[in-house]
């Protein structure tokens, strides 16, 4: 770490992962709602349960993300953070308004709550993901209007690199792409084209801009490795994610009244999105193989190379597996999409998020690697939460294969709640594997508090020995 | 090419003459009705303007073999599925 | 693309790596690969709507699709012009054959605004007909690729012009033009495919 101010990015990066704790405590309730719908019913209904969960994802993803670009900029940048003090306040503002939405919706009967924060005035709750209440809505742009100003002073000030350049572009992005929020319409097509710039704007799109950025620092860093032959790199993997995942939007239109052009569009466009995966991967390989040094910090080397490798899996596999119209005509809305969203998601955001703070908190603690005791519990835990995330994704695939075959492409169709019936097994799987999930990310938190820095002349001796 | 007494033409532009002259023979022909010649003589005439392309602009005809190959092979194949689905009914 | 040698020495120049940088042949290959799964998804497609497609098609006015292909194969020919002459350490000829380059690509671009104003007085629309939409899909398609291609060429003239490429450093001109010559290069199988072939 070179610059004091990138210390603003620790706060970030706790809260980050606080968050992400109390997603997963979520996630467990919510899983086990699915096979006992009586299970804490009647103070957290199932729908506030989701909807804390997934809130709680994308506040710790985005804390994540504003953590590593306050490390990142500055460095990059060769410059002091332009104002860590306004970091700093941004965060508590984000902090604190991130947890009273979160008690809102524990404690306040949605339509109450609805009611008190003013969404008569212009109406944004109600659609998924986007439930918070228009004040908060208003204080995550503030909140980005923040982070954006900081950094792109920072970068004025300082040396332009294009990492810089793109890490700070996709947060614009990022902001810009959150406006759609604000736009609620009756016609229910007009709201699903706007919410769909936000979520795939989002996730396979701009946050995939974001994802390079990270892992190209990451691999600048740790490997020693030409920042022009990384860049050029990233040009090319960026490049095929918006030729394919601008029109490949069009696979969230199939079904929901929009034109029939879209079919075609989406499907040949969408059915290209994981080739940057596969991109991607060779590019962290082949960088890492061509290292120039031996990084002491091993685990997040793993995360470096293990993030693309699920991320192909979540987002590049099962999302092909469920974006042809033909396919998607049967699966969709079924728990092969809550498959795929669960894997791409850990595996490309919430993994890239766990590589950046396992390469920088280390070196905002003012080192260069963690003890390998600390280390070895960090890899454990990365070893228990990908097993664990393969295995929900996997019983949550079965459920969908359920949910097809009884009730999609059925001559005598079940019902819903017949069908899930059917598909018990698989739910109960799915918590059994939220269960080892929750045991990798305890093991990974515990490797925060194991003392001791990397011990360079023992494990020299031991490399020596050996 | 050895240079000749009289006229030098460089490689690239007897590139860009042939070319000219396929894709205008390709125009006319299209005012044609459909047919086997046809089709085939179209399929041919793309092939050749695209090894043009790629042997003399882009300059792949000075390139190991394997890339001639490989990028040759991608001409074929697309003509191929086109040739089939245009043939196949 | 040069070539004062005689034959006995072309054995000996056949071993050269890839022109340009390696990374923008793997982008080449992905471009050129997204754009034969819509070809192909095309020809399928007709296929099963012969009669629709031929009826669609003929709408079309294949001059327009012949006078952009003479444009962006003589832009094509400039670009290989200008890597010749930088080859021969003429840096001004090298500019200017870009330049010429640019304004064919541009002039490409002019005609099929024009041609798509004028299918749009026709009812020709991405949503008329599934002829028309893989028409207006394919062709909007390359055209912005014709636009990225333009984007990089100017980059490229800029440098040329002030001088950053010589004889021997001139990697950046075969990169970009090799981006181009792939974008000439889609242009002819889709003005063959969807203008000419019926």
């Amino acid at each position: 770490m070179k610059y004091q101010s990138q210390k603003v990015a620790m706060p970030y990066f706790v809260a980050a992962l606080v968050l992400f704790l109390g997603q997963i405590v979520f996630g467990l309730i919510g899983g086990l709602q699915y096979v006992d719908g009586t299970f804490l019913s009647t103070v957290l209904p199932f729908n506030v349960v989701h909807m804390s969960h997934t809130n709680l994802l994308i506040i710790w993803l985005l804390m994540a993300f504003m953590g590593a670009a306050y490390y990142i900029v500055p460095e990059e940048a060769q410059t002091e953070l332009y104002s860590p003090k306004l970091a700093i306040i941004t965060f508590w503002v984000f902090l604190i308004a991130a947890v009273l939405t979160l008690l809102g919706y524990l404690f306040v009967p949605y339509s109450e709550l609805a009611r008190v924060t003013g969404n008569a005035l212009l109406p944004t709750m109600g659609r998924g993901y986007l439930e918070q209440p228009l004040p908060t809505k208003v204080g995550i742009v503030l909140v980005a209007l923040s982070l954006l100003f900081n950094l792109t002073m920072t970068l004025i000030k300082g040396r332009k690199t294009s990492l810089n350049y793109l890490l700070i572009g996709s947060l614009w992005g990022l902001a810009l792409l959150f406006l759609p929020a604000f736009y609620f319409p009756n016609d229910t097509v007009k709201a699903s084209y706007s919410w769909w710039w936000i979520v795939h704007g989002w996730v396979e799109g701009d946050w995939e801009l974001i994802l390079g950025a990270l892992l190209g620092f990451i691999l600048i860093k740790m490997t020693g490795v030409d920042r022009e032959i990384i860049e050029k790199w990233l040009y090319i993997i960026i490049a095929l994610t918006l030729i394919s995942g601008i029109i490949g939007i069009g696979h969230h239109y199939y079904y929901i009244g929009a034109p029939e052009y879209w079919i075609w569009l989406g499907s040949i466009f969408s059915a290209m999105e994981p080739l940057p995966f596969f991109l991607l991967i060779f590019f962290a390989f082949k960088i890492f193989s061509q290292r120039r040094r031996e990084h002491p910090n091993k685990a997040a080397a793993l995360w470096a190379k293990g993030t693309p490798v699920m991320a192909l899996l979540g987002a590049g596999i099962w999302g092909f597996m469920i974006t042809l119209a033909p396919v998607q005509y049967y699966t969709h809305g079924t728990n092969f999409t809550a498959a795929h969203g669960h894997l791409a998601f850990f595996g490309a955001y919430a993994m890239v998020s766990l590589a950046i703070i396992s390469y920088a908190m280390p070196q905002l603690r003012g080192r260069e690697a963690n003890s390998m005791k600390a280390q070895h519990w960090e890899m454990a835990g990365f070893w228990l939460m990908v097993v664990g995330m393969i295995s929900i994704t996997l019983a949550l695939t079965g459920a969908g294969i359920v949910t097809v075959f009884l009730q999609r492409a059925a001559e005598n169709p079940l019902s819903f709640m017949q069908t899930d019936h059917k598909a018990r097994v698989f739910f109960w799987l799915r918590e059994y594997s939220g269960i080892v999930f929750s045991m990798g990310l305890l093991a990974y938190l515990t490797s925060f508090f194991i003392p001791g820095e990397y011990e360079y002349s023992e494990e020299t001796k031991k490399a020596l020995n050996n | 090419m050895s240079p000749t007494k009289s006229i030098h033409i460089k490689p690239c532009t007897s590139a860009w003459l042939m070319l000219v002259v396929l894709s205008t023979a390709s125009y006319v022909l299209g005012y044609n009705k459909t047919g086997t010649a046809f089709i085939t003589s179209i399929l041919i005439i793309t092939l050749i303007k695209g090894q043009l392309i790629i042997r003399y602009y882009m300059g792949i005809r000075r390139v190991r073999l394997l890339w001639q190959f490989i990028i040759g092979t991608y001409l074929v194949v697309i003509g191929s599925i086109i040739g089939l689905a245009y043939f196949a009914h | 693309m040069s070539n004062n040698f005689p034959d006995s020495t072309t054995q000996q120049i056949a071993e050269q790596p890839l022109p340009g940088d390696l990374a923008i042949w793997i982008f080449i290959a992905a471009e050129l690969g997204i754009f034969a799964i819509l070809f192909a998804a095309y020809a399928i497609t007709r296929n099963t709507h012969l009669e629709l497609f031929n009826a669609a098609q003929a709408r079309l006015d294949k001059t327009y699709g012949y006078i952009n292909t003479i444009l962006l194969l003589t832009s094509s020919y400039c670009v290989a012009r200008a890597n010749r002459y930088i080859k021969e350490g003429k840096i001004t000829l090298c500019t200017r054959y870009l330049i010429y380059a640019i304004i064919l690509g541009a002039s490409f671009l002019i005609v099929k605004i024009a041609e798509f104003h004028n299918d749009s007085l026709n009812g020709i629309t991405i949503s008329s007909n599934l002829f028309d939409m893989f028409y207006i899909s394919l062709t909007f398609f390359h055209f912005m690729h014709v636009i990225m291609g333009m984007f990089i060429l100017t980059v490229v003239t800029y440098k040329s012009y002030r001088h950053k490429y010589s004889q021997t450093d001139h990697t950046g001109i075969e990169t970009g033009g090799a981006y181009w010559h792939m974008v000439d290069l889609v242009w002819i199988i889709l003005f063959s495919l969807v203008y000419v072939l019926h």
